[in-house]
């Protein structure tokens, strides 16, 4: 037995610092060994139509399919000769395998997202380099060797999902402010139900998109 | 929001090409006739790296309103043809105008604001041979604008100036 609502509240909390995916990741892992199949289907049934990427998660391992593996070979070379990196949303599974390839490239976090989360505590997980960076100075981050990065939650034609924060500094003109404006697609799948932590964007946001469509 | 089926798949370019980031190019865009990879291979000497000139090219031909990214499209590739027929080569690098990025101002002096290319100023001499003043007017004015705009006169101009250059006569 599971208790559903207690993991709706541990996945609200977690997902703020490390990511909608990486939380249902956790999350489905640990229900899976508790509860096997018969737990997933609850899980989904209980908290997939509030969790768009839990949902999805689930119904991956309902379906035999592993949860997509974060791919950052492809990102990497995408950023490659990039002196300085900007992420907008946070996924912890894909950034602790992004980092390792990234060189001396320097590294900020938007501190900016609809769940509550502990911007320092966030960016120390990821070295202690790491910036925070307010929304406000976004600017300060761009330039000619700068690159700019989301996460992207699923893509259905040209609609593609992000966190809310994205539409705080993506547009046309920052498009020719970052030499690299990187989609990295790691759910690889669209959402089946509203992602209503989500907004939905086009791919025209950015220069380069990664992951499976 | 859209959830539900995928639409059906976008029929494929005509040219099987895709944008400079990537992209698939759609039929109904009025600009799918552009081919950025003739405009990236006409700039490589002004900028001889690869994900600079991808930068350029991408806010070039795929950055502001259509018709000037199709129009600029058309006049780098005519230019480039020209060039290519001509045989003539990249003028010497000589005095150049930075093509600046619109930052706000109280960021712009913090980063590496500038384009990886920048405006050649000699071919300008052709018109303003002795007065640096006016030269200054007219770089001011080819570099002024919206990033799209200036970058596609500095790809203009540089291709001019490769003409221009009595040593690249055939």
């Amino acid at each position: 037995m599971i208790s559903v609502g207690g993991i709706g509240r541990a996945f609200h909390s977690a997902a703020g610092e490390l990511g909608m995916l990486t939380t249902s990741r956790l999350i489905v892992d640990e229900v899976f060994a508790a509860a096997g199949e018969p737990g997933i289907v609850e899980l989904r049934a209980t908290l997939g139509r509030r969790y768009a990427v839990l949902d999805a998660v689930a119904a991956a391992r309902l379906a035999g399919s592993p949860t997509p593996a974060p791919g950052p070979e492809a990102v990497a070379t995408a950023l490659r000769g990039a002196t300085s990196l900007l992420v907008v949303g946070v996924e912890a599974d894909a950034l602790d395998a992004l980092l390792p390839l990234l060189g001396g490239t320097r590294l900020g976090v938007l501190a900016v997202s609809e769940l509550e989360v502990d911007w320092a505590r966030c960016a120390a997980s990821y070295g202690a380099a790491t910036e925070v960076v307010p929304a406000a100075d976004w600017a300060r981050w761009a330039g000619r060797r700068a690159a700019l990065l989301t996460f992207l939650y699923g893509r259905r034609g040209a609609a593609t999902f992000v966190v809310p924060a994205w539409l705080r500094v993506s547009g046309p003109d920052v498009r020719t402010l970052f030499r690299t404006v990187l989609g990295w697609d790691v759910l690889g799948r669209p959402p089946d139900v509203y992602p209503r932590w989500l907004a939905e964007t086009t791919v025209r946001d950015f220069s380069t998109v990664v992951g499976d469509a | 929001m859209h959830i539900g089926p995928d639409p059906p798949p976008s029929p494929p370019d005509r040219d099987g090409g895709t944008s400079p980031s990537g992209r698939r190019r759609d039929r109904s865009d009025p600009t799918s006739f552009m081919r950025p990879e003739v405009v990236a291979a006409a700039l490589e000497p002004w900028v001889p790296d690869e994900r600079d000139r991808e930068f350029v090219v991408r806010v070039i031909l795929d950055e502001g309103p259509a018709h000037h990214r199709g129009s600029s499209f058309v006049l780098l590739a005519l230019l480039a043809e020209l060039v290519r027929r001509r045989g003539a080569h990249a003028s010497s690098q000589g005095p150049v105008e930075p093509v600046r990025m619109h930052l706000p101002p109280h960021v712009a002096s913090q980063v590496d604001g500038t384009y990886p290319l920048a405006l050649p100023l000699e071919p300008l001499r052709a018109l303003a041979p002795d007065d640096p003043s006016a030269l200054r007017a007219m770089a001011d004015c080819l570099v002024d604008g919206p990033a799209h705009h200036a970058l596609a006169n500095a790809a203009c101009v540089a291709l001019l100036g490769a003409l221009l250059d009595p040593s690249a006569a055939p």
